[in-house]
């Protein structure tokens, strides 16, 4: 697994805290709860099978992934979007699991990082 | 409004001025992290979570840039990126889609919505920062034209409203005239006052006519403004009866008083005498005039012999027209050198030589002349040319007549009961023309106005047969034919100017009666008198003077030695 | 437009030549021609021989320097004209004012 992108690119969240000082916390913060409402929304659509919600909230996560430096999120919403646009169930429930379990991992770094400030 | 020196500094960027920049995306992470950025650049800003909020925002704050992500909820970019721009109207306002799209046609859609550029996500703070400055420079540069182009459009309007009024005011004096007498046919193109042309035609108070077509230096209102004396005077000298030398030597002096060193009028100034078939012509620095016959064919060139009005001193200025016999049915033809110098697409002048071919190829049609020539210069110039004047004149059969008497009797006066006598010596002779001045005297009585015509007539008659017969000693013989007349004339120029001596008298005599009154004008010369010359009314050109005294007196007498003849008229 | 002013080494002649059309577009340059120099020429050339056409402007220019040069008493030799130049001036009769070759 050494190919693999990281999961949080740490210069990214330097250049971060630098930019936002006082609200580095609240952009964490921000961040992870944009991230679980989007997760839930893309397990709502991938029942529903409303592929052009999915797609939509996958691009969008997708954006603030590539911002916030989680790289490895970044690729799967990709794959996520991509699906949704091929409207491919099986395709999409796949990258919406590896959605979860990176997430999990980015959001216990996360909570590692508030924790220092 | 924003001043209009800032795109003049060129390289150096301007110092960034703090803008508004409206941030629009529905991912609230991304919008902090952006907005944070913006304002690290030291700009203000306005978020909105979706297309609509995005609209409704920048109606409310007018912000100078929008930063706006394609998809969004409620409303997505490109809808709320047309909505700005509608709203925007005039204004430049740059929006910059941010997108994590990659898809070429997502990107065009950016575009046909209006968008001016991209971002990318993740945002990069040199790139942004850079997009930020150039499209505040794109800005400032639009204000800047718009504002240079409100300026000229109103500069230009006020121009043109300008020229407008210049044309009417213009056209009241330059067309105060007889430019719709049946005989005239002319163009003038729609710029052609401001190209400098002009063309005046004044009826003569003897009959006949006056025409100038005149062509100012230069171009503009400077063209246009010499036209206003020139009109004034053409039209007040002729309606007082003045002849073509005095017109002529009072427009050349009054232009050379008023215009600058450098700005002159080219002139032709005609008087037509349809009663005794002659035309006068002077031309100052215009093409030749052409007569042309009753079969198109060319009959006279009259090329320009003169300096141009406005350029010559007095003492160096020559009035004298050249005068020749024209028939009913002829036709003078006239232009300005918009004709002869029209040019085709590679360069090449009209010119004289083909006006000429083309009269020629008229043979028999002289009435297709004028459109002929028309449609020739607009086939060799490849459009119609904006830069002509052209007249064409017909020379009109016309008996004298005496104009009907006022249905209203004058009212009796006792001042209308006199004599007067002038006596004119040889210096005044020489360079006044007395007849205005007598005109004047008997347009004093109000009866006798409607005669106006009539008594001009007969007046110039005699005076012109006492100056040139009695005094000059000039032979009527010689006017039989068209050469000799020309001889005549300039012959009567070269004595006049050298005349030192003798006498014309004139004895002017009313007497009111109860219909109207009886006019007597005796005119005697200090000449030898007619007597020894075999007297021919009506022989050919020579005759018609006294002819047509005789028509509209009621009798004419002469001395036995032929100096003095007196004439009654009662009315 | 170019206009080229020169004198004669004694400096009694000054020599303007004109190139291409002469019309309202020289007008600047013409004055500036015999104006500028700080000489006062005893006579004056216009060379035409590079000229292709000229219009009324140019012959207003033309009583401009014939003023400056005294008026009636200026000697001014207009020369080498081709026909067409020849033409106008010979139209608006300046051979009066100017002596033209």
């Amino acid at each position: 697994m050494s190919d693999n992108p990281p999961d949080l690119d740490s210069d990214v969240q330097n250049s971060l805290s630098e930019l936002m000082r006082e609200d580095y916390r609240l952009l964490l913060e921000t961040f992870m709860n944009d991230a679980e409402m989007r997760l839930e929304h893309l397990r709502l659509n991938l029942d529903e099978q409303n592929w052009e919600s999915f797609r939509q909230t996958a691009h969008s996560f997708r954006g603030s992934c590539g911002n916030m430096g989680a790289i490895a999120l970044q690729k799967s919403c990709h794959l996520a979007e991509q699906a949704g646009t091929a409207e491919d169930a099986d395709a999409a429930r796949s990258a919406y699991l590896q959605l979860v379990v990176l997430y999990e991992r980015v959001e216990t770094l996360l909570h590692s990082l508030l924790q220092k400030i | 409004m924003a001043t209009v020196d800032q795109s003049t500094q060129g390289a150096s960027p301007p110092p960034l001025s703090v803008l508004k920049i409206l941030v629009a995306d529905d991912n609230p992470a991304d919008r902090m992290i952006l907005g944070r950025l913006v304002e690290g650049l030291g700009h203000e800003v306005v978020g909105a979570e979706d297309g609509r909020e995005a609209v409704e925002k920048f109606t409310a704050n007018r912000p100078d840039l929008v930063l706006m992500d394609a998809l969004m909820p409620v409303m997505d970019g490109f809808e709320a990126a047309r909505l700005i721009k509608d709203s925007a109207g005039e204004d430049l306002v740059p929006i910059i889609f941010l997108t994590s799209l990659t898809e070429t046609d997502a990107l065009v859609k950016c575009l046909e919505a209006g968008g001016d550029d991209f971002l990318t996500k993740p945002y990069n703070p040199v790139i942004l920062k850079a997009k930020i400055q150039a499209f505040n420079r794109m800005k400032e540069m639009h204000k800047t034209l718009r504002a240079q182009r409100d300026l000229i459009s109103s500069q230009h309007q006020r121009l043109v409203r300008d020229q407008e009024l210049a044309k009417i005011i213009f056209d009241r004096v330059a067309h105060a005239g007889c430019l719709s007498a049946p005989n005239l046919r002319y163009l003038q193109s729609a710029y052609a006052m401001f190209n400098g042309d002009i063309l005046l035609a004044a009826y003569k108070p003897s009959g006949g006519m006056h025409i100038l077509l005149g062509d100012f230096t230069g171009h503009g209102l400077s063209a246009a403004i010499g036209a206003m004396p020139l009109a004034e005077v053409f039209y007040a000298m002729s309606a007082r009866g003045f002849n073509v030398r005095d017109i002529v030597t009072e427009l050349n002096g009054k232009l050379g008083q008023i215009l600058p060193i450098g700005i002159f009028c080219c002139a032709v100034l005609m008087e037509v005498n349809p009663s005794k078939g002659l035309v006068e012509i002077w031309n100052g620095g215009l093409p030749e005039v052409l007569i042309v016959g009753r079969q198109a064919e060319l009959l006279h060139r009259i090329p320009s012999t003169h300096l141009p009005l406005g350029v010559a001193n007095a003492e160096k200025f020559d009035p004298n027209p050249v005068v020749l016999a024209m028939a009913p049915g002829d036709r003078l033809m006239c232009w300005t050198d918009g004709v002869i110098e029209s040019r085709s697409q590679s360069g090449e002048q009209y010119g004289e030589q083909r006006v000429i071919q083309l009269i020629d190829s008229y043979a028999g049609r002289p009435n297709e002349l004028f459109d002929g020539l028309l449609r020739s210069i607009e086939a060799f110039h490849g459009s119609p040319e904006d830069d002509i004047s052209l007249l064409e004149m017909i020379m009109q059969e016309q008996a004298p007549h005496r104009p009907a008497a006022s249905s209203l009797a004058a009212h009796h006066q006792s001042a209308q009961d006199w004599q007067l006598g002038y006596t004119f010596r040889a210096a005044s002779v020489r360079q006044y023309n007395p007849l205005p001045f007598l005109m004047e005297v008997l347009m004093e009585i109000p009866g006798l106005r409607v005669h106006a015509g009539s008594l001009f007539t007969i007046l110039s008659e005699l005076y012109s047969n006492a100056l040139e017969h009695g005094l000059l000693g000039l032979e009527s013989a010689w006017k039989r034919d068209s050469e000799g007349f020309s001889h005549y004339y300039i012959e009567r120029n070269q004595r006049l100017s050298s005349l030192r001596e003798g006498w014309i008298r004139v004895l002017l005599d009313h007497t009111p009666t109860a219909e109207g009154g009886i006019l007597r004008i005796e005119m005697a010369d200090s000449g030898a008198g007619f007597s020894h010359q075999p007297m021919a009314v009506n022989d050919g050109y020579a005759g018609r003077g006294l002819a047509l005294v005789t028509a509209l007196a009621d009798e004419v007498t002469f001395n036995t030695q032929g100096n003095r003849v007196g004439v009654v008229f009662s009315w | 437009m170019p206009i080229q002013a020169s004198h004669s080494t004694d400096g009694q002649v000054l020599t303007i030549r004109v190139s291409g059309r002469f019309d309202f577009g020289a007008h600047q340059d013409f004055r500036e021609a015999y104006e500028r120099s700080g000489l006062t020429p005893q006579r004056y050339v216009v060379d035409l021989q590079d000229t292709d056409y000229i219009d009324s402007s140019a012959l207003g220019m033309l009583l401009l320097l014939r003023d400056h040069a005294g008026g009636d008493s200026a000697l001014i030799q207009i020369v080498h004209c081709n026909p067409d130049v020849r033409k106008v001036f010979s139209i608006s009769n300046f051979e009066q004012l100017f002596s033209i070759e």
